[in-house]
């Protein structure tokens, strides 16, 4: 007797790919048009591009058949740094492109649960958990099986702590603070399955002064280049209202502070908020130019090192914080839209000086897409 | 990306749920056609049983006769509560286990990562993207990986994805295909890994040493916790180097609760003629075989089990090594088949089949 084994199992994939890239389609055009609406009453004498600088983007990234929707990266990017420059990569090209053809599509989906961060990379310093929910099932930090009652004193005697959901997360979406024994009855309501409750975290006084109510965290972009991790970009988010998660999205984009960080680990003079808006000193007074990251060399150090174990993704944006013992915690690290813009706002061309090699490689997913 | 549940819910409406029905209907299609070669003359049901299996099902959904005459004459025992390959390999299947994120969660080189409190098989050399690392995802040049090969005499490489029934793992003598093996570092495969060969419990390999012979336990998580649901014993036969059913000449027998095998199995050549075996192929009794640490064994399944939350229905193979050492060889999270253990053990979820049927079938109907 024969044994069938089905193969039917690609088309589910090959289908989910085919209909994800028209949606990152329309939601790149959708993101790229907000992004310029934002940011065009903040600049006086809005500059456009020549057509000569359009040609050269066209033959740089290898685009089929441009659209306006193509250029909006550059013609802000020209207006907020005065100066064109060919290696901005265009949001659609990431989103469409780069983003899900550098990375496995197939596994990304595992490897972004928080819940199994502490196994994936068990070398890696991540905010103590004190619960996880997995598919509805309680799990404590060793992941045993916990039942439900058991699972509400355990929150209740770590108070305060942070729930967030581990799957489909980002933007500090649906991200909560508890510290009353009123409201831990508000998490089994409000969340129904696939989330992860954390222990609080005491960021350093460097960060504390900036903002004191969010967790700030350095945004660090890796990269695979010929098999090693290289360093793209870095930068620090710093959330300017009263929200604990530096990166949580305000209304009409103000709130939320995009500063570079340079090599040393000293902040840039001038910080963005998302809708391209220069600033020096932040809301509540202080000026951020110059202060140093501590441990920031540690922080680069180890976040390449992960990246390197784990090739199969191509490009990870690392969510980092530090503690009040300058010791680095990796809050998450994003696998899906790794907020390009923020990264190219605040410290140039996100590939850098890989740029030529990751345009290739966009050139070669264009030619190849179909056929895919 | 932020999406609202609305637009979540309607692109899951129009395009995720057709993919998954058109994955259906190909596996209802081959699982069926696979009975129909399997039933020919077999006694049909009567007419009182028909009536009970409809009885039965009538909840839940629309079954095919055919699975129950195919079970019924298998294990001699007429019962509604046999769960049908089809109906287990879609609808129950794609209720308990994420197919999303089960392209990330099966690659083997991800295994010693999620797995890392279990013991498994050492891990020499292996190849992620085709990029080459060691056991601890060093990386390492193809020279310093033949090095760490050539220490062993012979290896086992298997592909790190899309694995299954045995496809594809092949073993290496170190001495005598050392140019294969620089071929495969080199090669065009993309993710595998190479791993040492286990030295079984002579218990273990007492009917056919040639190949591992492992236990398949089937475990599901319910909210009172782990249940084990099912554990059979997988051996080779003949020449074969591996256990799985695909291999043809396995045998398969099912396990008493004191890890003592029962005298009733079956081959896997011999899937439709109901002859069950009292003795292996190769000579010995099966009555004589216990399972050592049969207990830690189970207990083993169930912690597994905890890792994978998101896939809460799960078939762990397990073997014992040496030192009596329970050993970690894979965890099958996706379309586990279950034909083969009901035809030799009866209903495979057993008292639970009602609660784990209702859970199932009005879910679906919400």
């Amino acid at each position: 007797m024969n044994y069938i084994k089905p193969s039917f199992t690609n088309i589910y994939l090959r289908f989910d790919a085919f209909i994800h890239d028209s949606f990152r389609r329309n939601w790149s055009k959708h993101y790229s048009f907000n992004q310029l609406k934002d940011a065009k009453p903040n600049y006086k004498n809005w500059k456009k591009l020549t057509r000569n600088e359009k040609k050269e983007i066209v033959s740089y990234w290898g685009i089929k058949d441009p659209k306006k929707s193509d250029f909006v990266t550059h013609e802000i990017m020209l207006n907020v740094h005065g100066k064109f420059d060919v290696r901005y990569c265009p949001e659609k090209i990431f989103r469409v492109y780069l983003d899900p053809g550098l990375s496995d599509r197939k596994i990304v989906s595992a490897w972004d649960d928080k819940n199994y961060f502490e196994l994936h990379q068990p070398n890696l310093p991540f905010p103590k958990t004190i619960l996880r929910n997995v598919n509805g099932y309680f799990l404590d930090s060793n992941y045993s099986h916990v039942q439900i009652d058991d699972a509400k004193n355990i929150i209740l005697n770590n108070l305060p702590v942070i729930v967030k959901p581990s799957i489909d997360s980002g933007e500090g979406k649906n991200l909560k603070l508890i510290s009353n024994k009123d409201e831990v009855d508000d998490i089994f309501n409000n969340y129904k399955k696939d989330y992860i409750i954390q222990e609080l975290i005491l960021q350093c006084d460097e960060f504390k002064k900036l903002s004191p109510k969010s967790v700030n965290a350095m945004r660090i972009v890796t990269a695979i280049v010929n098999g090693k991790a290289v360093l793209l970009s870095s930068a620090l988010l710093c959330n300017t209202t009263d929200s604990i998660a530096c990166n949580k999205n305000v209304s009409a984009g103000v709130g939320v502070v995009i500063i570079g960080i340079d090599e040393n680990g000293k902040l840039d003079d001038v910080g963005y908020f998302e809708n391209a808006k220069q600033i020096q000193t932040l809301p509540n007074g202080v000026k951020f130019g110059g202060i140093k990251v501590p441990s920031y060399k540690k922080v680069i150090e180890l976040a390449l090192k992960a990246h390197e174990s784990m090739p199969m993704l191509g490009i990870i944006g690392w969510d980092i914080t530090i503690d009040k013992d300058d010791n680095p915690i990796f809050i998450e690290w994003n696998l899906r839209g790794i907020g390009m813009y923020h990264s190219q706002l605040a410290t140039g061309p996100l590939f850098g000086e890989y740029s030529q090699q990751f345009a290739d490689i966009s050139k070669k997913l264009i030619k190849n897409w179909k056929k895919k | 990306m932020k999406i609202s549940k609305r637009v979540r819910n309607l692109y899951y409406k129009l395009f995720e749920a057709p993919a998954i029905k058109a994955e259906n209907i190909g596996v209802i299609f081959l699982k069926r056609k696979q009975l129909r070669k399997l039933i020919k003359g077999m006694p049909r049901l009567t007419s009182k049983q028909k009536k009970a299996v409809r009885a039965y099902w009538k909840p839940y959904c629309k079954v095919k006769m055919n699975w129950f005459r195919y079970f019924t004459f298998m294990t001699g025992k007429f019962d509604p509560r046999y769960i049908p390959e089809d109906i287990m390999q879609t609808k129950i299947d794609q209720h308990f286990n994420s197919r999303k994120l089960s392209y990330g969660f099966n690659d083997k080189n991800n295994y010693s990562l999620i797995f890392s409190k279990f013991k498994q098989p050492k891990t020499l050399v292996r190849k992620i993207d085709s990029l080459l690392f060691d056991e601890n995802y060093e990386l390492l040049t193809s020279k310093k990986a033949m090095d760490i090969i050539l220490k062993n005499d012979e290896v086992i490489v298997k592909p790190s994805q899309d694995t299954g029934g045995g496809k594809n793992i092949k073993f290496y003598n170190t001495k005598t295909d050392k140019k294969a093996l620089d071929n495969l570092l080199n090669g065009k495969e993309q993710n595998f890994v190479v791993q040492q060969i286990i030295k079984q419990h002579p218990e273990m390999g007492k009917m056919h040493p040639e190949s591992l012979n492992t236990v398949r336990v089937t475990t599901m998580l319910l909210e009172d916790g782990v249940h084990i649901l099912s554990a059979v014993m997988r051996m080779g036969a003949g020449t074969s180097r591996v256990d799985n059913v695909s291999a043809k000449s396995s045998i398969l027998a099912p396990i008493n609760e004191d890890g003592t095998i029962m005298p009733n199995a079956i081959s896997s050549s011999d899937f439709h003629s109901g002859n069950r075996l009292k003795t292996h192929p190769d000579g010995m009794p099966l009555s004589q075989i216990k399972i050592p640490n049969f207990e830690c064994m189970l207990e083993t399944a169930k912690k597994v089990s905890l890792y994978t939350g998101h896939f809460r229905f799960v078939g762990v193979d397990l073997c014992v090594d040496e030192n009596e050492n329970i050993v970690l060889i894979e965890v099958n999270m996706r379309k586990i088949d279950t034909m083969y253990t009901q035809a030799l053990m009866g209903p495979f979820f057993g008292d639970l089949t009602e609660k784990i049927l209702d859970e199932v079938f009005r879910k679906e109907t919400k």
